[in-house]
Order: C-alpha cells, then structure tokens, then sequence
C-alpha cells in the first residue's frame, strides 16, 4: 500500500513539473470559414471599389470606472472618405466633440470642446496617411479598419478562426452575421444579405481585459453617390483656437 | 524500519521543505518564487515594512526635488490650478509644476514639463554650442561646393577656407 502511494506521489510530482512544458506546446493556426471569408471579401472589394462614400455610425463603448463599474459611453460619428486623399470624420458623442480632417497633406484634430487643434504632416494617400497616424501617433480614426481599399486583409490580418454564424436582421435589414477570433479581441460583423453587401453592424470585445470591454457600432446611412463638397475636407483653425501638439506613440519594444 | 517506510518519510520531508521554502520565499536551489501575500500586505510609506524602506527614501527624495517626474501624463488634471499663457501655449500651474496639453491619438493628455522660461534658456544654451559648429562645417562644405562647381579658383578657395578655420 505504502509502495503505491510512494509511486503515485512521485508521478504526480512529475506531472506538476511537466505542465508548464506541456501547456505551451500548443500551435496556433488561422482558419477562416469559405463561407465566411467569401461574404467578408465582397464586402472588402464593394467598399474599395468606391470612389467617394459618407456613412454614419452610432457607437458605444465600454469604460470601466476605477470602482470597477461599467459604463456605456455613446458616440456618433459621420464619415466622408473621397479617395484617393480625402477623410473627414466628425465625433460626436461623451465627452468628446472633434473634427478629423485629412487633406491629402496633413491631419488635424480639431477638439471643439476643448478649443485646441494638432495638425500633422501626412502622406499622400489614405491608406499611408492612416497607417502613419496609427503606427507613430497612435491616431486612430473611426471604423479605420473599413476605409482602407482592402479591408479584407487589414480586418484579418491577425485572425485566428473565422466562422459564419447565420442570417440575422439589423434595424430590419437582413444581415450575414460572421465572427472571428484574435488572440486578444473577439469581434463580429453582420454584413447585408443583399447586391450592397454593406457593414451594419460591428461589435468588438477585449476578452482578457477585466470586464471584457465592448465597442458597438451599428452603421447606417450609406451613400456612394451624392457629390461631397470639397471645402468640408480642409480645416480652417477658428481665431481662438490653441494649437498643440501630437505626442509620439510610445515606442514597443520588437526583436527584429 | 522498513525501506519503503523510510523512502516515503523522505519524500514527504521534501515536500514539507518546499512547502516551507514557498511561505518563507527563499530561493530554492536559486529558482525565484514569487509570493503575493508579502506584496499585498506591505504597507507603502510604513517605515520597517519588509521591502519597501528602498522605496520610502526614493519617494522622499523625489518629494523634496519635485512632486512629478517631467514627462508624467495625467488624463485629468489632479487639483486646483492656474493658468499661464507664454508665447500662445496655455501652461497649467500646480504647486509650481508646469502642465502642457497634448493629443495622445484622439484624447487630451495633461505632461509635466520644465517651466516655459526654463525651458526657452535651456535650449538657446543648447543650441549656441553646436550651431556654431554646424555652420562652420556647413560653411567649408558650401565652400568646396561651389570651387568643385568651378566658381572660384583655387587661390579663393583656399583664402576663404582659412578664414573659416580662423574664425572656429
């Protein structure tokens, strides 16, 4: 008796000492339903094939408070984008009121309701423009993911699985409702079952922070046709405007 | 005794070490074991607490020179403060700390800076040194640009370039 104990004693403290070898021999691998990755493409290239484009989003985000309560913070954004070098973005929402303009020359951020304005120098084209912004001053404009021409390989560029949930109806529209895996964010997209494969809704979720975060964004008001006033991409800083500054991104540290 | 008895004492003995050795946080046999308890019941700024008199002294320290690091960002500004405006950027004033307001991406960051007229010496100090320099440099290199272009000759070449050497 006391023999077997004494065995079992010892396999299971090599099993304890095992385990952490054991758990980080698992692979990754990225796995997109055909389903799936065929509705997300025609909405990719129905978006990229645009010349010009304004939409709408109604968004809300989650906040943690430091009492580890969950507020909802609603925003709404209209976007026009006018390619090659046209964006403009105006946020409205919780505390945040602000212009985004690019110009094909330079970004600004126009804070209305705190009275400052930033301008930085850009690239010439949306697509650099918003990878610039992003990558050196953490930049971010609303729903970036869709205005670049291929949003398809922006959106999976770090997906893990992709799967195609089924039909679903957003305000009334029928909608393919897809959902894809990261290794740090979930996020689902419900794409219109129609000739207009449009976005109308997206939901993105911080699955390891506490809480786990949620952005929604239902976008409507889609329009590719009516004619967008050129005027309304260059910003004009109001008299008493103060202008700041950018600060860079916090460089990360990468072994290559 | 048994053999059996005596081996099985030994292994538990170890095991009641390793225990022990995880609630006292010795190294064993130099792997690092981290305890949290310990951590969590330090009490910050309590002189004698395990760990945290280093810490104390590094705080007092910083305390008398200055209450925030420069470079420190705040979402909010942490109290009551004035205003200053110098050279059309508005500094925000608290207990004689200068803030400045930045865009860090799409939200408005609070940074301590040096105070503005600091700052203004500092940088023509910094600057008068090497741009002098610099233009000396920049100058010989002008300079051999335009007799390489063939618009002096040698004799002037050589005659300016010793007056730039001079005046260094």
């Amino acid at each position: 008796m006391v023999r077997i104990k004494k065995w079992f004693f010892c396999g299971l403290c090599l099993l304890l000492m095992s385990a952490p070898a054991l758990s980080g021999a698992q692979e990754e691998e990225s796995s997109i339903d055909p389903q799936a990755e065929t509705i997300l493409r025609q909405m990719s290239a129905y978006l990229g094939g645009f010349q010009q484009f304004t939409f709408h989003i109604e968004n809300s985000v989650d906040t943690l408070l430091p009492c580890n309560q969950k507020l909802q913070l609603l925003r709404a954004v209209d976007m026009f984008v006018k390619r090659p070098n046209r964006l403009r973005a105006n946020i409205d929402g919780d505390e945040v009121s602000q212009e985004l303009y690019y110009d094909g020359k330079s970004i600004t951020l126009y804070g209305k309701d705190a009275n400052i304005y930033a301008s930085l120098d850009a690239p010439p084209t949306i697509d650099a423009a918003m990878d610039y912004a992003i990558e050196s001053y953490g930049l971010v404009a609303p729903m970036v993911d869709l205005i670049y021409e291929d949003s398809y390989e922006i959106l999976t560029g770090d997906v893990q699985s992709g799967s195609y949930v089924g039909l679903s109806k957003v305000f009334g529209v029928e909608c393919h409702h897809l959902a894809f895996q990261e290794a740090q964010t979930d996020w689902q997209i419900w794409i219109e079952n129609s000739k207009t494969p449009l976005p109308r809704k997206i939901v993105i979720t911080d699955k390891w922070v506490a809480g786990a975060p949620q952005l929604t964004a239902f976008l409507n008001n889609w329009d590719s046709s009516t004619p967008i006033k050129e005027s309304i991409f260059s910003f004009e800083a109001p008299d008493t405007v103060e202008k700041i500054e950018f600060l860079p991104a916090e460089k990360i540290a990468t072994f290559d | 005794m048994d053999r059996a008895v005596l081996g099985f004492r030994v292994i538990m003995a170890f095991f009641v070490f390793v225990i022990i050795g995880l609630f006292l946080d010795f190294p064993l046999f130099g792997t690092p074991i981290m305890v949290s308890v310990k951590e969590a019941q330090a009490v910050i700024g309590r002189p004698l607490t395990p760990g945290s008199v280093g810490g104390v002294r590094r705080r007092t320290r910083r305390r008398t020179r200055r209450r925030w690091a420069i470079g420190t960002r705040m979402y909010t500004l942490p109290a009551a403060y004035t205003t200053v405006v110098y050279t059309g950027t508005t500094y925000y004033v608290i207990e004689g700390e200068y803030f400045k307001k930045y865009y860090e991406g799409n939200k408005v960051v609070y940074v301590v800076v040096d105070a503005p007229n600091k700052t203004a010496t500092d940088k023509a100090d910094d600057q008068t040194q090497p741009a002098s320099k610099e233009t000396a440099e920049q100058k010989l290199l002008e300079l051999k640009d335009i007799y390489d272009k063939g618009l002096i000759d040698k004799e002037e070449y050589e005659a300016k370039k010793k007056e730039i050497l001079d005046s260094m």
